[in-house]
């Protein structure tokens, strides 16, 4: 068994990212809070994800890990582009939903 | 011809072994002076990073107050249902450790050792009173050892596991040393000191860069940022109900945190761990050659970048806490 981290480094980037759209001119007032619950939640997630260590063939943490990068890509798109901010929302939101089910089956912490 | 010969070598080979020896003598000279310079910016790296690392928690501490202060909807609490498993009731940021004391311990007693290191090979280049730094040296391994002991018993923590065995092999290094020093083989004792711990002092700078890169820089970036976004969110949505007083200090708050963040930004502690790593490599380099001017000036090099380095992670370190407490 090959024990591995999620991808840390990219959620910290959502995370900016999200606190960045929460602060943007270019974003709805209405949506900008949104933005930043979903950055604090996503922080709160990944302080507990920085010394969890996964088995790397787990469906649930290669899953993880391709969300991971779905969302960074999206929240990119969104920065640019503002049509599809509420999606984001939404997709953001799920991958908070599978990292807290993804700590359950961490292996240890190291 | 055969004349002229002879004088060569008669007048110039003992003034050319004397400008040699000068030079031997000088350049040792200078390496006791740059273990003293390695020394300083040794004790500067493990105060800068040590606060990092026991300011972990409060860090978190300050983030789950500041949002409170902002949103009166949110109750401050020292326990909380966990979101993940509701029946479990878990400690909030406010009481508990967002990392836990033998994780934070095993990493500042790392940097603790790192620091006796550096000055055990000080102390060891400058004596000139063998007796009494063979005997400071006895005591230092057995500290070390103790300290050693202390990771032993890291049981509960995996993350602080893995610095045990460096640690008890750094602290079974100095030990052997004090014999040395008695013999009156200074050299030769500085040499053992630094090839002996070498493999032990990277392990546990590799450990530290790591744990920095992965943990500690992370924290920063997304803390000092998920702080300035509140103030920012909070003064943009009150800012018709405050008078300018209350803007001033708003916008004042908002300030120190882009300075903040802007620190965390641009300081990455972890670089300061690399800067170490090549500064100690040459410090090995030199001790085990046979310390010409060229070796001489690369190791001067290379603790140059890591006092620059070490200077201005202190100094970033220090102006967080003045932007903390306000009085910049």
């Amino acid at each position: 068994m090959t024990l591995a981290k999620t991808d840390n480094l990219k959620l910290a980037e959502i995370a900016i990212l999200c606190f960045d759209l929460g602060t943007s001119e270019s974003v709805p007032p209405e949506l900008r809070p949104a933005f930043l619950v979903l950055g604090k939640r996503l922080r709160g997630t990944l302080m507990n994800l920085l010394s969890a260590q996964f088995d790397s063939q787990t469906p649930k943490f290669i899953e993880a890990n391709k969300k991971i990068g779905e969302a960074n890509k999206a929240l990119k798109k969104t920065a640019e582009d503002l049509k599809e901010a509420a999606d984001t929302i939404e997709q953001t939101g799920k991958l908070i939903g599978i990292l807290d089910g993804l700590l359950g089956i961490a292996i240890r912490f190291a | 011809m055969t004349r002229n010969i002879k004088f060569r070598l008669t007048v110039l080979l003992p003034l050319l072994s004397l400008a040699v020896m000068a030079t031997g003598c000088s350049n040792n000279k200078e390496f006791v002076k740059k273990i003293d310079d390695f020394q300083t910016s040794v004790n500067l790296t493990t105060t800068a990073i040590g606060t990092y690392y026991l300011e972990l928690n409060s860090f978190e501490r300050e983030l789950y107050l500041q949002e409170r202060l902002l949103d009166p909807s949110k109750e401050v609490l020292t326990t909380e249902r966990n979101p993940k498993d509701p029946s479990k009731i878990i400690p909030t940021a406010l009481a508990g450790r967002v990392f836990s004391a033998e994780s934070i311990k095993a990493r500042t007693d790392a940097i603790r050792l790192l620091g006796a290191y550096g000055r055990n090979l000080a102390e060891l280049a400058g004596t000139d009173a063998p007796a009494r730094v063979a005997a400071a040296s006895k005591v230092l391994g057995e500290n070390l050892g103790r300290l050693g002991t202390t990771f032993d018993n890291l049981t509960g923590d995996q993350t602080a596991k893995k610095f045990v065995a460096p640690a008890g092999a750094l602290s079974a290094a100095f030990g052997v040393i004090g014999q040395l020093v008695l013999e009156e083989k200074r050299d030769a004792a500085l040499t053992k000191a630094i090839q002996e711990a070498a493999p032990q002092v990277r392990i546990i700078i590799d450990l530290l860069e790591e744990d920095l890169e992965t943990v500690i820089v992370l924290q920063q970036l997304t803390g000092t940022k998920a702080a300035l976004t509140e103030l920012i969110t909070y003064y943009n949505k009150n800012r018709q109900n405050l008078n300018l007083e209350e803007r001033r200090k708003a916008l004042d708050e908002i300030y120190r945190a882009q300075e903040r963040y802007d620190i965390a930004v641009a300081f990455n502690p972890s670089g300061l761990m690399s800067s170490l790593r090549d500064a100690h490599e040459a410090l090995v380099k030199y001790a085990t050659s046979d310390r010409t001017p060229q070796n001489l000036a690369s190791l001067v090099s290379s603790l140059e970048v890591f006092k620059e380095r070490a200077e201005t992670v202190a100094a970033a370190v220090s102006q967080l806490h003045d932007l903390k407490k306000g009085t910049l």
